[in-house]
């Protein structure tokens, strides 16, 4: 789901050398305690939203400390290729799983077991295997759906051994262990900057000038989200038929909104996707009652944008967001979403 | 690469290199087994970041390279081959691996060898290419068979469950020209000892997983008994422990070496000395099989009372001798008692123990008698055989609460 960051982009920040578009605070905080002798702490907490660039972020403070060029990352050690290749025997990943056999990494829907972080216990005391470091990486934190994963680790994230750095990556501090925040150094990502995410699109994965603004402009400042749809040519077309799915939906009667419902209640990461759309959209139709129509996201549908907020009440419009926020929610807590589809699609506004 | 082997060598290489392979590992490359061609060998390696195995196999090698290919398949297609000639050729374009033996033919997709973690190697070998792995320390000889008993008599007291990792490890002390191992779950704690003779490291400390040397005794079962097993800590970043195997290359399915690399547990080790009692009210000294046989029926009925025997003591009067007492019992299922003949000095003591740790004790000592030192029924009691010394080997076991 993810898009990897991939490290073998030239330099993103004149500033230092670290493959993160962004984040310069985060990052300059990180490489002033790699420089300085035991200035690393022994757990690191990244927050923000899915997709901002944290699990980049780990994996790019990975490979400074195990660099053994001169300036870090140097990008050409055996310890650099091997993260570029994402195979260092130092740097361990822990990420939530399905419960498949054999279960496979699943960061959205899936569960961080118990058994994995007895395993990280257990080789968190080994020493490292190539260098003199190594680096836990728990992504997801918040998809430890009891507290047992996290309890487990507590007396490991206080006290690792000297050679052992744990790094955690969660969507928000409500999601973690009080326990835990307050044994970590915590990083609050921000969102990226428009500016920031369309030159990380030009110069990082080659993506034409005005593609890229407009996808700046619809990531909400998530970088991996931007990237991960530049690389998927079909994405437009996608977007375009969802959009044009919720407009005719305006004009649409009952019965075929349930079918709709009917339709997507089976397919949740699909499901995401179209309620991240959709918010996205009635966001911009609020902006542009509001007359705030600079800062719309959809600029490439103005006309259709005017319309609707034309058409519409500003609390129409409120009230609805409030809506889908409420079955969002519900749909995350496992309420039965063909019901939750179903209030969602019937308080739509009607169009003429 | 190309290079030709025997399908058997391959197949006890493979099985050797296959006990590291890892299950649980994110690392795709850590699933997959190292082939590597140089010289006139076949070095096959896997490791799970715990354990590292390396086994070099004779072969025939035209062209020398290397590559992994997945274990499981792997081990699974050569162990279904016949035992005749294995021929491999590797694809470097494509990182596939020909497989070839009587009228079989394979190609197993593989990932670049660089991807695989280099593991350190035992200087000596030579092999002047190898020197990029080699790494340097006091390299120290061991006499196999006795090494294996070591093993045996330690690692069972080690934690079995990972949430101490301490204490699912083994303290491995080299001091005055001795090496001793210690293990304890907290329960038991198993010592023994060995002298060195060669070359003696400086003094120092490590812990290893109790898993590793339990490998370690598996492989050096397969291996020269007239070839000492060669024991390494590496002088600069004492990550990892070494171990060198020499097999019987000439015979069939047989090895050249092995070196069996672990990494070592980053803590201290709970000073264990303290625990061990220092004085005895009682000594009890009885025959090891009698006392294994008599706790191994009076497990049976302890097993649904929490594993509890109870070992009565009773001194002789001068002209009979002592007698220790086993005593088993299970509310629902009934009860049993064997007595047998001991030597006995000191008062006498009723103590119960957990059926299982005498087992796994008992089960380790060779020698015909054992002595069992105790002071009172809530302090541990001391095991060690008649014979051997207790700096050589030592038990001590904790007693558990008699039922009332």
């Amino acid at each position: 789901m993810v898009a990897q960051h991939s490290p073998s982009h030239p330099n993103p920040n004149a500033q230092n050398a670290w493959p993160v578009y962004g984040h310069r605070w985060a990052v300059r905080n990180l490489a002033r305690a790699l420089a300085a002798p035991g200035g690393t702490r022994q757990a690191y907490l990244f927050l923000g939203p899915r997709q901002v660039g944290k699990s980049t972020l780990v994996r790019a403070f990975a490979t400074a400390l195990f660099c053994t060029g001169e300036a870090k990352p140097c990008g050409h050690c055996r310890s650099c290729t091997l993260m570029a290749h994402g195979s260092h025997s130092d740097y361990h990943t822990v990420a939530p799983m399905d419960g498949g056999d054999p279960p496979k990494i699943d960061r959205i829907t899936g569960k961080l077991y118990q058994e994995q972080a007895e395993n990280l216990v257990a080789d968190a005391w080994l020493r490292p295997f190539e260098g003199a470091h190594k680096l836990f990486h728990i992504q997801d934190a918040q998809r430890a759906t009891t507290d047992r994963f996290l309890n487990l680790l507590l007396k490991t994230v206080e006290e690792p051994p000297e050679s052992t750095i744990i790094c955690i990556t969660a969507l928000d501090r409500e999601s973690v262990l009080p326990t835990i925040v307050s044994r970590c150094q915590v990083f609050d990502l921000q969102p990226l900057d428009h500016p920031t995410i369309t030159q990380a699109l030009v110069e990082g994965w080659n993506v034409p000038h005005e593609q890229a603004a407009l996808l700046a402009r619809l990531s909400a400042g998530r970088l991996g989200w931007a990237v991960e749809q530049a690389q998927r040519p079909a994405m437009w077309q996608e977007r375009q038929t969802r959009l044009e799915q919720l407009w005719a939906l305006l004009r649409a009667d009952r019965n075929e909104r349930l079918a709709l419902s009917e339709q997507m209640a089976g397919r949740s990461t699909q499901l995401y996707a179209m309620l991240e759309l959709w918010a996205v959209w009635w966001r911009d139709v609020m902006l542009v009652q509001a007359g705030g129509a600079d800062a719309c996201c959809n600029t490439d549908f103005r006309p259709e944008l005017e319309r609707q907020a034309q058409a519409l009440r500003p609390e129409q419009v409120r009230d609805y967001i409030r809506t889908m926020r409420r079955v969002e929610q519900s749909l995350r807590t496992n309420v039965n979403a063909r019901l939750a589809l179903d209030v969602m699609l019937l308080r739509l506004p009607h169009l003429t | 690469m190309r290079v030709s082997c025997l399908q058997e060598n391959l197949a006890k290489g493979l099985s050797i290199v296959s006990r590291a392979v890892s299950t649980r590992s994110t690392l795709p490359v850590l699933g997959n087994i190292l082939i590597e061609a140089r010289g006139s060998q076949l070095r096959l390696a896997a490791t799970n970041l715990e354990i590292g195995i390396n086994c070099w196999i004779g072969a025939k090698v035209d062209d020398e390279g290397a590559i992994t290919v997945p274990a499981r398949l792997l081990s699974d297609f050569v162990n279904s081959l016949p035992p005749e000639r294995v021929e491999m050729e590797l694809s470097t374009r494509t990182q596939t691996l020909h497989l070839r033996c009587a009228r079989i033919d394979a190609n197993l997709k593989g990932i670049d060898s660089s991807d695989f973690p280099i593991m350190p190697t035992i200087s000596g070998s030579n092999d002047a290419e190898d020197a990029a792995t080699q790494v340097a320390g006091t390299a120290i000889e061991l006499e196999p068979v006795g090494l294996r008993k070591m093993i045996d008599q330690v690692i069972f007291a080690a934690a079995s469950d990972e949430s101490r990792p301490t204490l699912a490890g083994v303290e491995v002390t080299f001091k005055d020209g001795l090496i001793r191992m210690a293990a304890t779950d907290g329960y038991r704690l198993s010592v023994r000892s060995a002298r060195i003779e060669g070359a003696t490291p400086s003094d120092g400390a490590v812990i290893v997983p109790s898993k590793s040397l339990g490998e370690l005794g598996r492989i050096s079962a397969d291996g020269d008994e007239a070839h000492k097993i060669v024991a390494l800590i590496p002088e600069q970043n004492r990550n990892q422990i070494l171990f060198q195997v020499w097999g019987k290359p000439d015979t069939r399915g047989g090895f050249h070496r092995v070196e069996l690399v672990s990494q070592l547990i980053d803590a201290r080790f709970p000073d264990y000395r303290a625990i061990i009692p220092k004085k005895h009210d009682t000594r009890t000294v009885v025959d090891t099989a009698a006392l294994l046989k008599a706790v191994r029926v009076a497990s049976l009925f302890a097993r649904d009372n929490a594993n509890i025997v109870r070992v009565k003591i009773t001194g002789g009067n001068g002209t009979e001798g002592g007698q220790v007492q086993l005593m088993a019992q299970s509310a629902e299922m009934g009860d049993n008692a064997t007595e047998i003949d001991a030597m006995v000095e000191g008062p006498d003591l009723e103590i119960s123990f957990n059926a299982k740790y005498l087992i796994d004790v008992l089960s380790q000592i060779e020698l015909g008698q054992v002595l069992l030192e105790t002071t009172q029924a809530n302090r541990p009691g001391k095991l060690y055989p008649v014979g051997m010394g207790e700096d050589e080997f030592l038990h001590v076991v904790m007693p558990m609460h008699s039922p009332r």
